[in-house]
């Protein structure tokens, strides 16, 4: 995996940046992994779709009724906040 | 008092019913052999003792108003730390969730506690569920109660410890490539796997979704059948969740499969293939017919599993940005002084390469690469169709065979530090287990011998879909046949007060 490659991924999960050293850690079990998914390559190509099943039983989409409940949990959600200020909860800013 | 620890789930609830033990006194045993063991094998993260006296005492109120109790009534039972419960941290071993507190229970305690069991303490895992060897937790290593040298197993390795060691009577694990099974297997306990969808995931902190399901960690099979029986059933809340309709043997000749791939497999320890294949002629002895029957996409399973649970994760993970969830930082590494990016990047970066150890951050790059443009195809594409196959191959076998025999793991527990620095190394501990979680079907770890070296070693029994009940009444009879010869509790020292076995 070239240094770019790497960059690019780690900039797409959040990750990073890491020193030196860590970085050439990762990179090196990274060649490795990729050496193990390889031999993804070696198998026979059936020219069927991706077909979606496997672990999913009966796959179809099941949705619950549409009931407006009373939501209890509020104030331990609130409490989980890390800052807060008076009656209010601090957060940074995520708008650029 | 002594004799409490040795009781199994069942006989120490209907002991409580027939008001021979008290819960309180149970959970006093108990919590007495956590202060005489604990601190020689680190199983949990957190005590719940205060919250375990005051259920038993509810219990016992209840039993003198002449309610009735439930089936688990004063049975302590340990959760793995990644199951939540109001009110109390359900860290996944990560410190980046150090500091939160769940906000719901979910549905598997609901139903363990509706039927009297008493929850004692959170266990270890690897952080986030994703390891072998519960070495990757963020906060400390399990040992394994058969040799403390050695790990007990991962992930649910804390709760594999805990069953293993007389401290819990019984315990839930999370399983998504092999986390309840390869550590019941190196602890020497019951460990299910259910069928996808059979188990309420909700209030399960998600690692990869179509895979995750929750499933008991007992020390007999009959335990681990009425754990699944309590927590098992459709629930609203879980849109994966199925209705059950369970299949289970009719009375027809019991065939079971050996699949050649694994038993050829490399890396296999001869000593644990030994003992399954002697556990493989107690069934036929009993009258069971032995065929081999082939899974040709087996060696397919390990980098198809290492490429969609790491996707999964890398999606299920995003949240973790120390601005939705977890611990937040401002600043990260040093490197960053000549960061350009804008301060709100730097925080979800700082926040995640802090908060996430290293195994975490390694599956959530896999996963981010094999979803990215231009590998997509070739890799997660592939990787999907690679789990279509290996589904078909089970189809296909379990038309030859009722059943699967295999080993559980390769080879018995290994040495703490022994794999910890070559991921790959560790994720081949898994070979026998993933394919299971692929194709979604049900699986148990029995114990069923002990190498030279006295360490347990598990015989793994698979079902075809929705098979459950039919996989855990062959177990069972494999304990009857064997006289529970296999169940059997391994020998920890006390570190204060002189030495006690």
């Amino acid at each position: 995996m070239t240094e770019d490659v790497f960059e690019r991924i780690a900039n797409l999960a959040r990750l990073g940046p890491y020193p030196a050293e860590d970085k050439a850690k990762l990179s090196k079990d990274f060649g490795r992994i990729l050496e193990l998914f390889n031999v993804l390559a070696e198998m026979p190509p059936d020219g069927e779709a991706e077909r979606r099943r496997g672990g999913e039983a009966e796959r179809k989409t099941v949705f619950r009724d549409d009931v407006v409940k009373p939501f209890a949990e509020k104030n331990k959600i609130i409490e989980n906040f890390p800052e807060k200020e008076g009656p209010l909860l601090k957060v940074p800013k995520v708008i650029e | 008092m002594a004799d409490i620890g040795n009781l199994t789930a069942i006989e120490l609830a209907q002991k409580v019913v027939s008001r021979q033990l008290r819960p309180t006194e149970i959970i006093e045993a108990y919590f007495q052999k956590v202060v005489q063991i604990e601190p020689q094998i680190d199983a949990y993260l957190l005590l719940l003792k205060e919250r375990a006296l005051s259920q038993a005492k509810m219990i016992e109120e209840k039993q003198a108003k002449g309610m009735p109790l439930g089936r688990l009534a004063g049975v302590p039972v340990a959760v793995k730390d990644n199951i939540m419960i109001e009110g109390y941290p359900a860290t996944c071993a990560s410190k980046i969730l150090e500091d939160c507190r769940a906000v719901y229970t979910a549905t598997v305690v609901k139903r363990l506690e509706e039927e009297g069991a008493i929850i004692i303490g959170k266990t270890n895992l690897d952080e986030f569920a994703m390891g072998s060897s519960t070495e990757n937790s963020g906060f400390k290593t399990t040992k394994n109660p058969w040799d403390i040298s050695r790990v007990p197993g991962g992930s649910s390795g804390g709760s594999a410890a805990a069953v293993a060691a007389g401290l819990a009577a019984a315990a839930l694990g999370s399983d998504t490539g092999g986390s309840i099974r390869q550590p019941a297997a190196f602890c020497g306990v019951v460990g299910f796997k259910p069928t996808y969808g059979f188990v309420s995931r909700f209030g399960l902190v998600a690692f990869a979704s179509s895979l995750d399901q929750i499933g008991p960690m007992t020390r007999t099979v009959s335990d681990a059948a009425l754990l699944f029986e309590v927590i098992s059933g459709h629930d609203p809340m879980d849109s994966t969740s199925l209705s059950q309709e369970r299949m289970t043997n009719e009375g027809k000749t019991l065939r079971i499969g050996l699949p050649k791939e694994y038993f050829s497999a490399e890396g296999a320890d001869p000593e644990v293939l030994a003992a399954v294949e002697s556990a493989v002629k107690i069934f036929q002895k009993e009258g069971a017919r032995i065929v081999d029957v082939s899974l040709p996409h087996t060696r397919f399973a390990l980098p198809a599993y290492y490429i969609i649970a790491p996707s999964e994760a890398s999606a299920n993970l995003a949240r973790f940005d120390g601005i939705r969830y977890g611990k937040r930082r401002q600043r990260g590494t040093e490197a960053e002084g000549q960061s350009e990016e804008s301060g709100l990047i730097t925080l979800y970066k700082a926040s995640r390469t802090n908060g996430f150890g290293a195994e975490v951050q390694r599956r959530i790059l896999i996963g981010t690469f094999a979803l990215s443009h231009g590998y997509y195809e070739a890799y997660y594409g592939r990787a999907q169709e690679a789990r279509r196959k290996i589904a078909d191959d089970f189809d296909e076998a379990f038309r030859q065979a009722d059943f699967i025999a295999t080993p559980t793991t390769p080879t018995p527990a290994f040495k703490i530090g022994e794999k910890s620095g070559d991921p790959v190394a560790m994720y081949l501990s898994d070979i026998f287990t993933i394919p299971v979680n692929l194709a979604g079907i049900p699986a148990v770890s029995i114990p069923c011998g002990f190498s030279k070296t006295n360490l347990p070693v598990g015989l793994q029994i698979l079902g075809p879909r929705t098979g459950d009940k039919s996989v855990l009444e062959l177990a069972e009879h494999f304990e009857k046949m064997t006289a529970n010869e296999f169940v059997k509790r391994p020998a920890v020292r006390v570190r204060q007060g002189g030495i006690g076995w």
